[in-house]
């Protein structure tokens, strides 16, 4: 079973996945076995069989690689990317990379000038921005804020960073009774957070099975 | 042990809320998350505003009652809450104060779940009382539909049972009043209007009753005579469109609608006997909704008094009974993720996208066989029981 490690769920933006515009994020799992991420997507260009690549990257190294194609995306989905556990995984910088196998180089400049938000502050004219609409709607968009909303790494277009981050899940692969366990350990450590609650809710429920326990022994004394 | 409780009710009770109070905080359903969520901006919004959301499928008061109960969390959470149901869903199933949160919202629903245990047992006469009360306490349907799930139309069946309870009584005004409470909170209680306003042979009687359910029905209603679509969405729904999915074509363009059928011939046999048992007969007259729809689990709830009025009367839990109760939860166990094992989320946030896993391992075509098999074995054990209930009745 793969057990949700770190995810940053916030967006609000999407960048897209296109010719000469490499998605990436930087992340740092906090468990050994890192085995799968997920990212929410949508695809505009339904059916399509453009070809897609996600790639676990260390140190500049592939670890991890897989082809899609935009046929196997829906709408509006979160593409899930199960792989091979990676074992010694927890506190290292790992980059999960999504890109275009395409070629389309007309494509390319006006996608880098959308995902850079270059009309942001520079507003296209009309002929512009019908192509600027034709364009997205050709390539995958995957979810991104504009904010730092992951402390532990960040999104990059072609390497180069942004301000923001993707939206996405880790998973780590855990086996029979690890499951358990990790589970347990977690929610001891959620449960000394909230201190407050805890000590309140277990002597509430203690006391009420007190009273319990008390009124049987009295009704077997009668 | 059991013996000893039987004998206190006090001890009932307490052994009661021990049992939800475990179960609470640690569980939590989407759909009790999406009404509070509609209820926390109940009061930020315009009625007609409010509505236009396709989850908004219940009465402005069951809303307004909400609200109230999210109110009274903030009282003891202060920002805690509000930043809760601001953030994401993965963001506020792996909140440290979920547990704390969870608590305080489901608390008001635990001990209205306890009232309708404590109402329910009233009806009965004193000598089976405490085991009336005991079936409820720990009755797996009410601890998994309520202290798990949190299925607000509890606060309805609180309604209902103190309509049960006042008939009982012969106060039939306020049974009245409390039957139209209750489809204040929701809809499905008209059923029974019916059986309450012909459970007597007095016209004049008969308008004062209805005139008195519609006193609350119109009052908590005023505000969204004018607001678009409101009463289409409620009666017409997704909801009724189950209901009413079942037919028996009869011609080009023409189809019986089983439910109603049935429950126009129990309505039927109502008015035709003497002695009018209106809590047997009203009950009855929803049981062709869980037996020929693919009805919402949660609804299970509305039966439970009927189910649990016959292990009371027979004293044991026979083989219909353990089927109807075994049948309900592999419906449950085969359905997706948040209706079972994804209700464990605030222990482990994994669980929230679990989404189906069940098919996964069984493939599509065997899960929704495997669905129609055991939903079959729930009709037919739900018949039976009725059927006995009703073979009871008319030796009595």
């Amino acid at each position: 079973m793969r057990r949700l490690d770190i995810f940053q769920e916030n967006h609000g933006n999407s960048l897209i996945v296109g010719p000469g515009n490499t998605i990436s994020q930087t992340f740092i799992p906090t468990k050994n076995n890192l085995a799968g991420v997920r990212i929410p997507v949508s695809n505009p260009k339904l059916g399509a069989t453009d070809e897609y690549q996600m790639s676990i990257v260390y140190e500049n190294n592939i670890l991890r690689e897989q082809t899609i194609t935009g046929a196997n995306l829906g709408w509006q989905t979160t593409l899930r990317y199960d792989f091979p556990l990676i074992s010694d995984s927890a506190g290292k910088i790992y980059t999960l990379s999504f890109s275009y196998l395409g070629k389309n180089s007309a494509d390319e400049d006006i996608l880098t000038k959308i995902n850079t938000g270059f009309w942001d502050t520079q507003k296209p004219d009309e002929k512009t921005t019908e192509i600027i609409e034709n364009t997205q709607k050709n390539y995958v968009h995957v979810a991104y804020s504009k904010s730092d909303e992951y402390k532990n790494g960040q999104a990059m277009l072609n390497n180069q960073s942004l301000t923001g981050d993707l939206s996405f899940e880790t998973y780590y692969q855990v086996v029979g009774i690890s499951y358990f366990k990790d589970t347990v350990n977690d929610l001891k450590l959620r449960s000394v957070k909230d201190p407050l609650f805890f000590i309140f809710y277990f002597l509430f429920i203690g006391s009420i099975i007190g009273l319990l326990i008390f009124r049987l022994k009295i009704k077997n004394r009668k | 042990m059991i013996k000893k409780l039987a004998r206190d009710t006090l001890a009932i009770i307490l052994l009661g809320l021990i049992l939800r109070l475990i179960i609470a905080p640690f569980t939590l359903n989407w759909d009790f998350l999406a009404n509070m969520h509609l209820a926390a901006k109940m009061d930020t919004q315009s009625l007609s505003e409010f509505y236009k959301d396709p989850l908004a499928n219940y009465p402005p008061l069951m809303y307004k009652t909400l609200s109230v109960i999210y109110n009274f969390t903030r009282t003891f959470s202060g920002n805690l809450i509000d930043n809760w149901f601001a953030a994401d869903n993965l963001t506020a199933v792996s909140s440290v104060y979920i547990f704390r949160i969870l608590f305080l919202l489901k608390l008001p629903f635990i001990i209205i779940d306890i009232a309708c245990g404590v109402i329910f047992s009233r009806l009965f006469n004193v000598g089976k009382r405490n085991v009336a009360l005991l079936a409820w306490m720990v009755n797996p349907i009410s601890l998994y539909l309520v202290a798990a799930w949190t299925n607000v139309d509890i606060t309805t069946l609180l309604f209902i049972l103190l309509n049960f309870y006042f008939f009982s009584k012969n106060k039939f005004l306020l049974s009245v009043f409390a039957l139209g409470m209750a489809v204040s909170f929701k809809f499905f209680p008209l059923f029974f209007v019916p059986f309450l306003i012909f459970s007597t042979n007095n016209w004049k009687k008969r308008i004062i009753y209805a005139l008195t359910l519609a006193l609350p029905v119109i009052t908590t209603h005023l505000a969204v005579i004018g607001v678009p679509n409101y009463f289409n969405q409620l009666l017409a729904g997704g909801h009724s469109r189950s209901v009413l999915f079942a037919t028996l074509p009869i011609g080009a363009d023409r189809a019986l609608i089983y439910f109603y059928f049935i429950y126009f011939i129990v309505f039927l046999y109502y008015l035709s006997v003497k002695t009018k048992n209106y809590f047997i007969f009203s009950l009855f007259s929803i049981v062709p909704i869980f037996a020929f729809s693919k009805f919402n689990l949660q609804w299970f709830i509305w039966l439970l008094p009927l189910v649990l009025y016959s292990q009371v009367k027979s004293e044991k839990l026979s083989p219909n009974i353990i089927l109807l109760y075994a049948s309900f939860f592999f419906l449950v166990l085969l359905s997706q993720a948040s209706l079972n094992i994804g209700m464990l989320a605030p222990i482990d946030a994994t669980l929230w996208n679990l989404e189906w896993p069940l098919k996964k391992i069984f493939g599509d075509e065997n899960i929704f066989s495997m669905l129609n098999m055991v939903h079959t074995l729930f009709a037919a054990s739900l018949i039976f029981l009725s059927y006995r209930i009703f073979k009871n009745y008319e030796k009595a």
